[in-house]
């Protein structure tokens, strides 16, 4: 019998104490954010901004499509560091705010231009909630807050529809590239190895779009666009790339997922147009008298995509010339972005990670002016080989009997 | 293993035959053996698993017959 | 040689499943109007051909085509000749796992690998011809309904949407009975008809109490089908004209995409898929599963079920490694002469011909 009380008493207290509820945190009492900003103002102290999701005019489908209210709020406080932000800011929120549903980091142009990004990223990497695969992005032309602030017609949380434009536009374009907490913190602390981060920006005016009736136009006026690729040295930002910079940047860090390119056939500038469907990058590096050398090897496989100039395709040895035309377009590609590093004096490629697993010895000696004066002499070989796989649901154009 | 000796020499020779075809085509010798191995050359991640699966089912058998002759 | 036994009426609906799966080619469009002329002469052709193999059976009927060899030319010439036809089986069946993947590629899963889906047939295929014979013709009687069913329903949708043109089929001997006649002997004669030279290896398995039976229910196979392709082409160029079938690598696509009846039945792909994959998987099982038994034969490997996945797998390889790109895979197959006179021509003529008559005059 006594036995049996003890047990009781045992049991119950672990119940109380063992099902952990002194963390507990209820749902209605969470400010869930979606989307944090960075900025600097006139002070040079920090602005944190949080996209916070209003619950209720989220839910759409059956339930009404969430109704005529924003379905997000942005709250802004400035500080010295971050974490003072999210105090001011929690103050004007009346709930917690809950960080694990936070997919999106927002930089602004400001903050990676004049303070650099390298000590911003410790308080995500240490903070519980926070994810380290949220998504980083740059802001170019806007203010982080007037990024935050702008409300979407796809996708009903700003900061979604961002990460998956940006997700469409790397799997489509092979201009931009998706980047994480984690690849920028690597990327900072690997010398030899600059971060790239893309940049969205707003185009009109930034005030209309945090207006409901902007989203409620088939035509809206504000709309947020990937916008260039941000290259960093020493952490700041100091360049854009855009269109095929970008791409050749891309092409040789291996992070092109599919993109289509045209080709000059028969005197006919742009008159095929290739699809990438899927391709590999290696890179090796040697040194040379302590003149690094570095090669880069591209395969690249896909089809043919749009023909406006008649040709035979159905010939191999004509397919093996567009082929080598494409090999040719890639590799200038390729060699224009790796010149445009050069002069910036940045490594984004990671040619000198590359040296540091060949070479680990020698790479200590010059890892500290690897960015301005080892990496800009460098000589650069680039091989690429182009496979044309199909040509779709025809062999030759039309325009090949046209012109019989 | 005989069976996977007979396979080896006749993927041997088609191949040869694949290349011998790319070089009666017209193009040169290097091309033709780059042209039949290119297909290889782009392949994703789980393309090259399954590939490396695929060769695993491939000596599963003779492995397993030559224990049970040991057993014997 | 495995124990195993099918019926007439397999044979039959395995004969048309193997004919019929090359209905999704732009079948000898080289003679363009007149594409389903050069179809039905190579049918005769093929007619004579299959003749030409059953006779041969004739005289050897309860022993493979790779032990018939080496009695009729000696051990040593009649294995290498075995042996070079297992290759042309291999051959054969890569080029068919090539066009079935790449047909799946084209039309339906632009970015997946065409090693997975080639690898995704072959692993199925293998796993039936494992079986062995009896299981694939059994499962053929079942699927020759479905194939009926959808050849019989597109016929009458095309039929019913008005979209054939007759005058698209005019005029029809544009190119001349010269280029007919070498269409249908350089092409259409070896492809599909030819091809039947698999079907020797298993013609020892049908059970046939007097073979002249098997002759009428092959002739029957290969007119039927030679009739339904034929007749498919002219559909074909009658509803798009000919420019388009000749630019398109599968122009019955394009034909059953262009029904449209009553605003919801459109866009029948799915009809072309189901032709495909069950033709690809029929014309592939049959080849290898000849390939396989053959090997065994030759090599003296009692069981065939082992042999067939290394098989399997190197046919995989070697249909990737054939053509870096599918123009160049049917430049191969229709445009070079180099293909034609060193597998169809050989392999499909003139050697069963030789063979027959040496064995006529040793069975004298």
């Amino acid at each position: 019998m006594k036995h049996k009380r003890s047990f009781f008493a045992f049991i119950l207290i672990s119940l109380t104490v063992v099902s952990g509820c002194w963390d507990k945190r209820e749902m209605n009492e969470l400010a869930f954010v979606s989307a944090f900003a960075v900025d600097l103002n006139e002070e040079g102290k920090y602005v944190g901004t949080f996209q916070i999701i209003n619950p209720g005019n989220v839910a759409g489908g059956l339930q009404g499509g969430g109704g005529q209210n924003a379905s997000i709020t942005v709250y802004s406080a400035a500080g010295d560091n971050l974490l003072e932000t999210e105090g001011h800011v929690s103050m004007k929120v009346s709930r917690d705010l809950y960080y694990a549903h936070t997919n999106l980091i927002i930089i602004s142009e400001k903050v990676a231009s004049e303070k650099g990004i390298t000590e911003l990223f410790d308080l995500f990497e240490r903070a519980r909630e926070f994810r380290t695969t949220t998504n980083v992005v740059l802001t170019r032309n806007s203010s982080a807050e007037e990024m935050l602030s702008v409300l979407t017609e796809k996708d009903k949380i700003p900061a979604e529809q961002i990460v998956n434009n940006l997700k469409g536009a790397e799997e489509s374009q092979g201009e931009y590239q998706k980047i994480t907490i984690d690849n920028v913190i690597n990327s900072l602390i690997t010398s030899g190895n600059e971060p790239l981060i893309s940049a969205f920006s707003i185009k009109g005016e930034p005030k209309k779009g945090t207006k409901m009736e902007n989203i409620q136009a088939s035509q809206p006026e504000v709309r947020m666009e990937p916008n260039g690729l941000g290259v960093f040295k020493n952490g700041k930002l100091i360049d854009w790339l855009e269109g095929e910079t970008a791409r050749g940047t891309l092409w040789a860090t291996d992070k092109v997922q599919a993109t289509s390119l045209n080709i000059t056939w028969k005197n006919k500038k742009d008159a095929i147009a290739y699809q990438v469907v899927r391709q590999k990058t290696k890179i090796a590096a040697q040194l040379k008298k302590d003149r690094p050398k570095i090669s880069i090897s591209v395969r690249a496989e896909g089809r043919i995509a749009e023909v406006s100039v008649s040709s035979d395709l159905t010939n191999p040895h004509t397919l093996a010339a567009i082929e080598k035309e494409v090999a040719k377009e890639i590799k200038e590609e390729i060699e224009k972005a790796i010149y445009h590093a050069q002069i910036n004096k940045s490594d984004t490629f990671g040619f000198g990670d590359a040296i540091h697993r060949s070479h680990p010895d020698k790479w200590k000696k010059i890892k500290s002016e690897w960015n301005n004066e080892y990496f800009p002499s460098s000589d650069i070989e680039v091989k690429v080989e182009a496979f044309i796989r199909r040509t779709g649901l025809r062999t030759n154009s039309y325009l090949s009997d046209l012109e019989q | 293993m005989k069976i996977l000796w007979i396979a080896a020499l006749l993927l041997g020779l088609l191949l040869s035959y694949a290349v011998g075809l790319n070089y009666v085509l017209g193009f040169n010798l290097n091309k033709s053996l780059a042209k039949t191995m290119n297909p290889f050359r782009v392949m994703e991640i789980a393309e090259f698993i399954v590939f490396l699966v695929l060769i695993f089912f491939l000596f599963l058998n003779p492995v397993r017959t030559f224990f049970k002759k040991e057993k014997k | 040689m495995e124990k195993a036994q099918i019926n007439l009426y397999q044979l039959f609906v395995l004969l048309v499943l193997f004919e019929l799966s090359t209905i999704l080619a732009p079948l000898g469009i080289a003679a363009k109007q007149a594409a389903w002329l050069s179809i039905l002469i190579g049918m005769i052709g093929g007619l004579v051909l299959f003749l030409v193999y059953y006779r041969l059976y004739c005289y050897y009927p309860d022993v493979m085509p790779t032990e018939y060899m080496q009695i009729l030319l000696g051990r040593f010439l009649g294995s290498v000749l075995a042996f070079l036809y297992i290759l042309y089986f291999l051959y054969l069946a890569a080029r068919v796992l090539r066009n079935f993947g790449e047909m799946l590629l084209i039309l339906a899963y632009p970015v997946t690998p065409l090693f997975i889906l080639n690898a995704g047939l072959v692993v199925v295929t293998v796993y039936t011809v494992r079986k062995g014979i009896e299981v694939l013709a059994r499962t053929g009687e079942l699927f020759a309904i479905v194939i009926f069913f959808l050849a019989a329903s597109s016929l009458l949708l095309i039929v019913l949407t008005g979209l054939i043109k007759v005058t698209n089929l005019q005029p029809m001997m544009e190119v001349g009975m010269g280029k007919i006649l070498e269409t249908a002997f350089s092409e259409t004669l070896m492809i599909p008809f030819g091809e039947l030279i698999v079907f020797t290896m298993i013609f020892p398995y049908v059970n046939v109490n007097h073979s002249k039976k098997l002759r009428k229910a092959g002739l029957m196979a290969i007119g039927f089908s030679g009739i339904v392709l034929a007749f498919t082409m002219a559909i074909n160029i009658s509803v798009m004209g000919v420019s388009i079938v000749s630019r398109s690598p599968f122009p019955l696509l394009s034909t059953i995409r262009s029904i449209e009846i009553a605003g919801f039945l459109e866009r029948l792909d799915v009809y072309f898929m189901m032709v495909l994959i069950i033709g690809g998987f029929f014309k592939f099982s049959i080849i290898l599963y000849g390939a396989a038994t053959g090997t065994a034969d030759l090599f003296k490997i009692k069981e065939t079920s082992r042999l067939i996945y290394p098989l399997g797998f190197i046919v995989l390889m070697f249909s990737l490694a054939m053509a870096s790109s599918y123009p160049e895979h049917t430049y191969k197959i229709l445009h070079s002469d180099a293909v034609l006179f060193t597998t169809s021509i050989p392999f499909l003529v003139v050697i069963p011909i030789m063979l027959l008559v040496i064995a006529f005059f040793k069975n004298r």
